[in-house]
């Protein structure tokens, strides 16, 4: 009976708790409308306000790392659509990382993560720079423990998924919260969509050469690049061979599948804030958008595993420089400046 | 005339081997069906020699008409236990099939697009164009759907069939 008793008042007291913990506020994240809807949120980790927040907290922590020297945010700079204008990033452990980071731009709409699509959600991905022994370097559950010891963290959890306990995986999940929220749809091209600029003749031009297949009977000039980088937000989740090398000494998403076509083949990036992230490609070859738009003028290598939408477009040099005016036109000036995505620590 | 009926299927026999045998060089090529069905099927390139053919025309962008060989996808997806004819009705009409390819590309048809009793077309998973391989932009395997005014549901690369229940 005493043991009904007190199991009872455990009941009771639980009870009393979890009403201490306000339910975290559910977000909806906003973006363009012609974007389209075919976003990525894990049903396991709906958006909320305090997540986050959270997550954005950890962006910037360099206790995440096992030197206390790197965050996140050290190789994914707001200023350069997070990017980090090297062509290899550094661990802590002084070692160049074998690829190019990547922008973090709309990635509401990224399914397949990393140049070779291997991590499925953004949660999944998260695991590999915090833990890989060449960037962060430290195990999920050390940074468990350096959280718990830190002011605030352990409220912070406790607000955005109702536990005391940081588990690792909720600091995958409030990182994924807030990534998805890394919306850019403000550019100079937006703006052009709803009337309010008038784009010059050259970004005009490059515009029509962008979205236009070049049509020798008609005489339509054109570079054919919406194929892949396709529709208003310039990304559909596709993975081609670039023609980058005859034979390519990084085997892309081959790799991933063991599959001989997906030799070279790396991911087709958002072309958003592209002027903002160079240099270019899986390996950062290319320090400029002119010598990216040469390689497909010029330099596409024919081998059996090139992207069967791909041909030199042999563009003139008016051409070249029309599209990457163009280019130009996907910054989004607010989406680097947005506080919202800044350092917390900072704006205290 | 006995001799050379044998000398014919023999050069056919060895142009079909020699040809398996150059995919080989790639390793053995597959596609998967999976989704809302009890058991995920692989189905490789040599399989696919053994099944039903099928020939059917695609006039390409270029106003040329060319024959692709395979496997109609009804036939294929029979082997993942799939709906066909007759028992596809009621909730069996709202399964719909995403067709995967390498580059990611995505494209989905209802199931019943497939079957021949709703349709007079066949759709096929084509892995011979003219008689000889794929070539490597195409393949190894291209699903092939005929007469319609765009081509982009002809998709290049097939690597996986993936059927879903609509659900709402």
């Amino acid at each position: 009976m005493r043991g009904v008793l007190i199991f009872v008042l455990f009941i009771l007291i639980s009870a009393g708790n979890q009403k201490n913990i306000p339910a975290p506020v559910p977000l909806t994240i906003a973006y363009p409308d012609n974007f389209g809807h075919k976003i990525y949120i894990n049903a396991d980790n709906p958006t909320t306000v305090e997540g986050v927040l959270l997550g954005r907290h950890l962006f910037y922590e360099t206790a995440l790392s096992a030197n206390n020297q790197i965050s996140c945010a050290t190789c994914h700079q707001q200023a350069r659509a997070f990017t980090d204008g090297k062509r290899f990033s550094t661990g802590v452990d002084g070692t160049l990382q074998d690829r190019n980071t990547m922008a973090l731009v709309n990635l509401l709409w990224v399914n397949n993560l990393f140049w070779d699509g291997r991590a499925t959600g953004l949660e999944v991905q998260a695991k590999t720079p915090l833990t890989h022994p060449h960037e962060m370097g430290q195990s999920l559950e050390r940074s468990s423990q350096k959280l718990s010891n830190l002011k605030n963290y352990p409220e912070q959890f406790k607000q955005a998924f109702g536990t005391d306990s940081i588990d690792p995986a909720y600091i995958l999940k409030a990182l994924a919260q807030f990534q998805r929220t890394l919306v850019s749809g403000n550019s100079r091209y937006d703006q052009y969509l709803q009337g309010t600029y008038q784009p010059t003749l050259s970004e005009l031009n490059g515009m029509n050469l962008f979205y236009a297949n070049s049509n020798s009977t008609s005489g339509v000039r054109g570079a054919g690049c919406g194929r892949c980088h396709g529709g208003v937000k310039t990304y559909s989740e596709l993975f081609h061979n670039t023609g980058l090398d005859v034979s390519p000494t990084d085997s892309g998403r081959e790799r991933v599948t063991g599959q001989k076509i997906d030799r070279g083949r790396f991911r087709v990036v958002t072309l958003r804030n592209i002027a903002l992230t160079a240099p270019y490609m899986h390996d950062g070859r290319f320090t400029t958008l002119e010598e990216v738009v040469q390689h497909y003028s010029e330099h596409v290598q024919e081998t059996e595993f090139l992207s069967p939408f791909l041909d030199k477009l042999h563009l003139t040099r008016q051409e070249t420089k029309d599209i990457v005016a163009f280019l130009h036109l996907l910054t989004d000036s607010s989406f680097i400046t947005n506080p919202a995505f800044a350092n917390p620590a900072q704006q205290k | 005339m006995i001799n050379m009926k044998r000398s014919i299927k023999l050069l056919l026999i060895v142009t079909i081997l020699s040809a398996s045998l150059k995919a080989q060089e790639h390793g053995p090529s597959f596609i998967t069906i999976r989704g809302d069905i009890k058991t995920p099927v692989k189905i490789y390139d040599n399989q696919m020699l053994t099944m039903d053919r099928l020939t059917v025309q695609l006039t390409g962008r270029d106003g040329t008409a060319r024959n692709y060989t395979g496997v109609s996808v009804s036939n294929l997806l029979k082997l993942a236990k799939l709906p066909q004819g007759k028992e596809l009705r009621g909730e069996n009409l709202s399964m719909y099939v995403m067709v995967k390819s390498a580059d990611g590309y995505q494209l989905v048809f209802s199931l019943p697009e497939f079957d021949s009793s709703f349709h007079g077309r066949t759709i096929i998973l084509a892995d011979r164009l003219e008689g000889g391989l794929l070539p490597v932009k195409e393949g190894p395997f291209r699903l092939i759907v005929p007469n319609e005014k765009v081509g982009a549901r002809s998709s290049f690369q097939v690597t996986e069939f993936i059927v879903r229940y609509g659900k709402d």
